[in-house]
């Protein structure tokens, strides 16, 4: 009798908890820390984040995310932020949003992102701060595109951080590796009328772990009961569906020139006719990747630090996966205050 | 709040009442977390209906509907609940039919009003994952007791789960769309290219032959190939169907041997694209169908040895990680890629066929085709590579020449050398001084010594350049050489020097 009864009082207020839940849900916020946006050119702008404090570092930091789904990422609830707990630890946010892509961005090339855009973001700060040189994060293909950045313009880069950033692609047995070596990238770019859909590329990273979008439903019916756990499950869901399409022209090269000829780790890459050699990155380097990375594994991560020419560089390991690096519990109170540290540290 | 889910409430609420009047002739005394439990229920119903008079407050006619319901359940509820309380008799274990029913009544409700709440793209996942659990869960008294029995032999197995609903499930976690029966999608597929062939007949009379041609073609090869077609067939078929037909009506008589051509070859790519495609999803549906009976053969090993069944959550997990592992193996192998890579390049094929019909369809209709909105975005991407040269070369401006720059370059070394060596963008406005050709440019007012240098320098040499210059030059002379700022537009140099140029001419 007590079981019955405990079983049905547990079921009931799960029932009714989640009805109330469900049904107070009209809108599920994501990127919520107060910015403005301080400069636009087209699809792209940056955001400056607001801050009531004095930040310990006087450099302010670029986070140039990858043109793969959204930044929001780094700012997907409020009390796992990456970007709230940077600026809680002291320092000064900027955030590039690449936009949405249509189709009259076909041809808009890695050039047009990296000595114009990612360029303009990077002068922008400059001039605001009165500084030589800002500090810059890459994260994923934001990465690579800030080491390349970097090597071009190592006088404007004070200190660079590279989140589960691929550029190593040769050694590498992932499927997304395979795969991409052996995909005719002319013709599906051309199929695509020279936009590459978001459905397209979410769908590739899908079947790596093609079970992985039944797992995180394990279990549904208990995450209602709480209304935090079911806006943050509603918040990573909206993040998941939100992924804008790609410039062809800058897929094309991505995938031609680092996915199958890997380039970049070969010293033969070129952008906009200028050599990118990654031993001109002679400025502290902090190198993070995940552990159980199955998008960007370690293999293709790792090796960024033996190809830069700095010598202030370290390497840390991340205990997850790709996305756990910015919305795990491990990366508010491990990572997030580790970069801030390393930040302040090479402030000088 | 979704009012179907609403009225699924009030359902499930009523089972529920209704299986706790059922129950009697139970002697145990109400305890104290029922006490709670009820006041729990008190507060959440008259705080729900406050709110929603909020929220439906525009809505008036849902809002009382929404009320009314909800009052009369609560009415309901509440003198249940109290006879319940007084009478702890009518509280008891019993009619877990009832019960069994409201709780699935319960997950249901739950379940969709759930769904409702995820982005849209995602609810057929969770449809899926839905699909997939209930097809295991009202098996799993079945697979226990086979299990038990030892009755794990596939065919057995596949009496029990039907393989084309298991294949299903498989293919849509997948992404694939259902597979069906083979020749039921044949007979349809024949169908669809025959009222297609029979529609491009009726528009276009002319084109008889060519259509009796391609429907023999057609035929020929679908004969052959008729046991790979692939069931989605028919889904994709009614939309090129229904995507087809009005281009029939639009297309002018002189584009009409180049659409046939274009529908004829879109047919065998687009075929070669299913055939492709079946093959990809064979290989990984016969990869899942090993997995259930491995898993139940391992069961029965070891069940009653050393282990306890498992539970369903445990066989239920266990089965999705086995799945992924088999699938991701069959991913793994070279065969897996080479297919891959050949769906992808005849859909890609079929895809660029398709638009290039379009674009002959089109070609005398006044919309902007593909291929001019390429050129468009190709000029666009043309400007974006000027524009950067540009500010290429103003941040390499001299620090002592451009008072602009010297925020941001303090640090980059004066580069005269590249200015001199690129002035196209400067000079590319009043054309280039033919090599050894220079005019006395002193000759202009405010053109000094210094001044006449610098602008040499730049390969502006002769009185037929500057003759030229207008507004946006005389800016860029000013960015250039700072220290004689708005000179050239106030001495109206341009002026000057047509009539030094005009004199020359008439020397």
């Amino acid at each position: 009798m007590a079981n019955w009864t405990d079983n049905i009082v547990e079921k009931v207020n799960t029932a009714a908890d989640a009805i109330k839940n469900i049904g107070d849900i009209n809108e599920v916020d994501v990127a919520t820390a107060p910015r403005e946006v301080v400069w636009e050119d087209g699809k792209v702008k940056l955001y400056h984040f607001i801050r009531e404090e004095k930040p310990k570092a006087k450099t302010p930091v670029i986070i140039s995310y990858a043109l793969v789904n959204r930044w929001a990422m780094m700012d997907l609830q409020p009390d796992r932020s990456f970007i709230r707990k940077l600026i809680s630890e002291g320092i000064d946010v900027y955030v590039i949003d690449w936009g949405y892509p249509t189709r009259t961005d076909r041809y808009k090339s890695m050039e047009d992102y990296i000595l114009g855009d990612l360029n303009h973001c990077v002068d922008y700060v400059r001039q605001a701060h009165g500084i030589d040189q800002v500090n810059l994060l890459g994260v994923c293909q934001g990465g690579t595109f800030s080491l390349i950045y970097s090597a071009l313009n190592p006088d404007k880069i004070k200190n660079l951080i590279t989140l589960v950033t691929p550029v190593e692609f040769a050694d590498n047995d992932g499927l997304l590796f395979k795969w991409s070596r052996e995909m005719d990238v002319d013709t599906m770019v051309e199929s695509f009328g020279g936009l590459i859909p978001g459905d397209f590329l979410n769908f590739g990273f899908d079947l790596l772990k093609p079970m992985n979008k039944m797992r995180k439903y394990y279990g549904f019916n208990d995450v209602a009961k709480n209304k935090a756990s079911l806006m943050n499950f509603l918040r990573m869901e909206k993040w998941v569906s939100d992924s804008p399409a790609q410039a062809g022209e800058t897929y094309r090269k991505f995938i031609k020139d680092l996915y199958q000829q890997n380039k970049l780790a070969e010293g033969t890459f070129e952008l906009g006719d200028q050599e990118v050699d990654l031993k001109k990155i002679t400025m502290p380097v902090l190198t993070i990747y995940a552990k159980d990375d199955h998008i960007v594994p370690p293999d293709s991560t790792r090796p960024i630090n033996d190809l830069i020419g700095s010598k202030d560089k370290e390497l840390l390991e991340f205990p997850g996966g790709h996305i756990g690096v910015f919305v795990g519990s491990r990366s508010q109170k491990m990572l997030t205050p580790a970069v801030a540290k390393w930040l302040v540290d090479r402030d000088q | 709040m979704n009012w179907m889910d609403l009225n699924k409430t009030g359902d499930f609420w009523k089972a529920w009442q209704d299986s706790a009047k059922a129950f009697s002739g139970q002697s145990q005394p109400a305890t104290d977390p029922v006490k709670e439990w009820w006041s729990q229920q008190e507060k959440f119903w008259k705080e729900a209906m406050e709110k929603t008079t909020g929220i439906l407050g525009n809505q008036p006619d849902l809002a009382k509907q929404w009320q009314d319901m909800q009052g009369n359940f609560m009415k309901q509820w509440t003198d249940m609940a109290k006879s319940s309380m007084s009478n702890p008799s009518t509280m008891g274990a019993g009619s877990s039919d009832m019960w069994k029913q409201f709780a699935q009544q319960t997950e249901t409700w739950y379940a969709d009003a759930f769904k409702n709440k995820l982005p849209e793209q995602l609810r057929p996942h969770f449809q899926t994952y839905m699909d997939m659990y209930k097809m295991f869960t009202s098996q799993w008294e079945n697979i226990q007791g086979m299990i038990k029995n030892g009755l794990v032999e596939p065919k057995m197995i596949w009496q029990m789960i039907n393989p084309v609903q298991y294949g299903d499930a498989i293919g849509k976690v997948m992404g694939f769309k259902p597979m069906k029966d083979l020749d039921e999608v044949t007979r349809q597929a024949n169908r669809f290219f025959e009222q297609l062939r029979n529609a491009a007949m009726k528009m276009f009379p002319a084109a008889e032959e060519q259509v009796l041609e391609m429907n023999e073609a057609f035929n020929n090869w679908s004969n052959q190939q008729s046991d790979q077609f692939f069931p989605f067939l028919n889904g994709v078929q009614e939309v090129m169907k229904q995507n087809l037909e009005p281009y029939f009506h639009l297309s002018g008589d002189d584009n009409q041997t180049e659409v046939l051509r274009s529908l004829k070859e879109m047919q065998f790519s687009y075929l070669a694209y299913l055939h492709h495609s079946a093959k990809l999803q064979k290989m990984v549906l016969d990869a899942g169908a090993t997995v259930l009976p491995a898993m139940m053969q391992e069961a029965r090993d070891t069940f009653g040895k050393e282990e306890e069944m498992p539970t369903f959550d445990t066989f239920f997990k266990t089965y999705m990680d086995r799945l992924e592992n088999a699938i991701l193996e069959t991913m793994q192998t070279d065969a897996y890629t080479t297919t891959q890579n050949e769906v992808l390049a005849s859909g890609a094929k079929s895809k660029m066929i398709y638009d290039e019909m379009l674009e002959n369809i089109f070609k005398d209709w006044p919309f902007m085709t593909k291929r001019e909105a390429d050129d468009l975005a190709k000029e666009a991407a043309q400007l974006r590579r000027r524009v950067r040269d540009l500010e290429t070369r103003m941040a390499n401006v001299p620090t002592s020449m451009n008072g602009t720059a010297t925020k941001v370059s303090s640090k980059v070394e004066p580069k005269v050398a590249a200015i001199i060596a690129s002035p196209e963008a400067v000079i590319s406005r009043i054309g280039t001084a033919p090599k050894g050709v220079a005019d006395d440019l002193k000759e202009i007012k405010g053109i000094g010594a210094k001044l006449e240098e610098l602008l040499k320098e730049m390969g502006i040499a002769t009185y037929k350049q500057v003759a030229k210059m207008d507004d946006a030059v005389y800016t860029m002379i000013d960015e250039l050489i700072p220290a004689f700022k708005g000179r050239a537009k106030r001495e109206k140099w341009a002026v000057q020097a047509k009539k030094l140029l005009k004199a020359k001419t008439l020397v």
